[in-house]
């Protein structure tokens, strides 16, 4: 954990998450909205939380995470938070997100979203990010379309929460492309086994 | 425990992997064309890793975990392919659709009738909800064997996978268990023999 930085942006502070926010995180992610909107169960479990944090510092060092508490910039009231999860053989990461839900409709995923993923992208050198959300939660898909994702497609039914398969849309984004396409086209790229 | 069950198809039969296949599965799939395709087949295809995965095959199946198959053929000589479902994700009724065909095998609609008889075992013996595959969409034939297995295209995640140091365009496509019931005209398993 202690590998991570904290982020700045214009109103949020994203910081390593610790032990201490246990009982923070359980009591805004208990929320039955905001359960409702992600793949964490509800009622949430006492001690889920502390064990969920503590478990992150091993992801964070074997490169297979990233995750940052989302604050308020200057009274430092933790809000949501963000996270990647890494497949380092294929330079990708999976954002995700939740937001407290007093603080919704601020823009507050959107703004700690871009973060992440900038960090993911000038840090941790991924070449994609992408992120999956319930379809019927395009509240979701909003803030990923804002962060400069492309909808990618819809898996049908490809997740079961609460008993009922959910339809889940899945948007990406790609560093720098421009950049890329000029590489490219002066040299095509050669398949080889490396 | 029952034993990971046979499938016999119009033309093919569908049996485990023993390890006596290795050496087979290392020069078939070993195929510069055929590893290329595949996101897991390395090239060289190293001595040794067609045991090692063979060796997976019993364990991950009585776990739950996957089912992977040794594609036969009797007009054929030796192995056909493999296929098979893997990441059988319970708490979601899913799996992963696989395999691969054996390039002197190639458009003769084994990898269809392979897959076909998968899907119909994960629907009908695991009970799954549904099944999704992925492809290269540099490799459209892939694309055509899961259109003709009933799947929908359902996304196209932009160079989503690193193979060989490039980054690829992947499909993805699915077909769900009512709509694999209401397509299936008659059954791509003619025989399931349990040893």
């Amino acid at each position: 954990m202690e590998k991570q930085p904290i982020l700045a942006t214009r109103r949020l502070l994203l910081r390593p998450y610790t032990l201490a926010d246990g009982p923070e995180v359980q009591r805004l992610c208990g929320d039955y909205a905001v359960a409702a909107t992600t793949l964490l169960p509800h009622p949430y479990p006492d001690g889920l939380a502390e064990a969920w944090i503590a478990s992150l510092s091993e992801g964070i060092e074997r490169g297979e995470a990233a995750a940052f508490a989302v604050t308020l910039a200057g009274e430092g009231t933790l809000i949501g938070g963000v996270r990647l999860r890494i497949d380092p053989g294929h330079a990708r990461g999976e954002l995700g997100f939740w937001v407290a839900k007093h603080y919704w409709g601020r823009g507050y995923a959107t703004e700690a979203a871009r973060a992440v993923i900038e960090y993911g992208f000038s840090v941790l050198g991924l070449h994609r990010v992408h992120g999956m959300h319930f379809s019927r939660n395009p509240a979701s898909g909003r803030v990923m379309e804002k962060c400069g994702m492309s909808h990618e497609g819809r898996l049908r039914e490809h997740v079961r929460k609460w008993g009922v398969y959910e339809d889940v849309d899945i948007w990406g984004v790609l560093r720098e492309p421009s950049v890329r396409h000029g590489v490219e086209a002066s040299s095509p790229p050669v398949r080889a086994p490396l | 425990m029952t034993g990971q069950p046979a499938l016999v198809t119009d033309r093919l039969l569908l049996r485990p992997f023993t390890l006596a296949d290795a050496p087979e599965v290392q020069r078939l799939a070993g195929d510069y064309e055929v590893a290329s395709h595949a996101l897991d087949i390395p090239y060289p295809y190293p001595d040794g890793a067609a045991e090692n995965w063979i060796t997976t095959h019993r364990s991950g199946f009585e776990k739950g975990m996957h089912v992977v198959y040794a594609v036969a053929c009797p007009e054929e000589q030796g192995l056909v392919g493999a296929v098979g479902l893997v990441e059988v994700n319970r708490r979601h009724g899913r799996a992963e659709l696989g395999y691969w065909v054996a390039k002197h095998c190639w458009g003769r609609g084994y990898a269809t009738e392979a897959a076909r008889a998968v899907i119909e075992y994960g629907f009908s013996v695991l009970g799954l909800h549904r099944v999704h595959g992925m492809h290269f969409s540099r490799n459209p034939a892939s694309g055509r064997v899961m259109e003709k297995c009933g799947m929908s295209h359902e996304a196209h995640l932009r160079e989503h996978d690193r193979k060989w140091g490039i980054f690829e365009n992947v499909d993805v496509w699915g077909i769900l268990h009512d709509e694999w019931r209401e397509r299936r005209t008659d059954p791509a398993i003619r025989e399931c023999r349990v040893r």
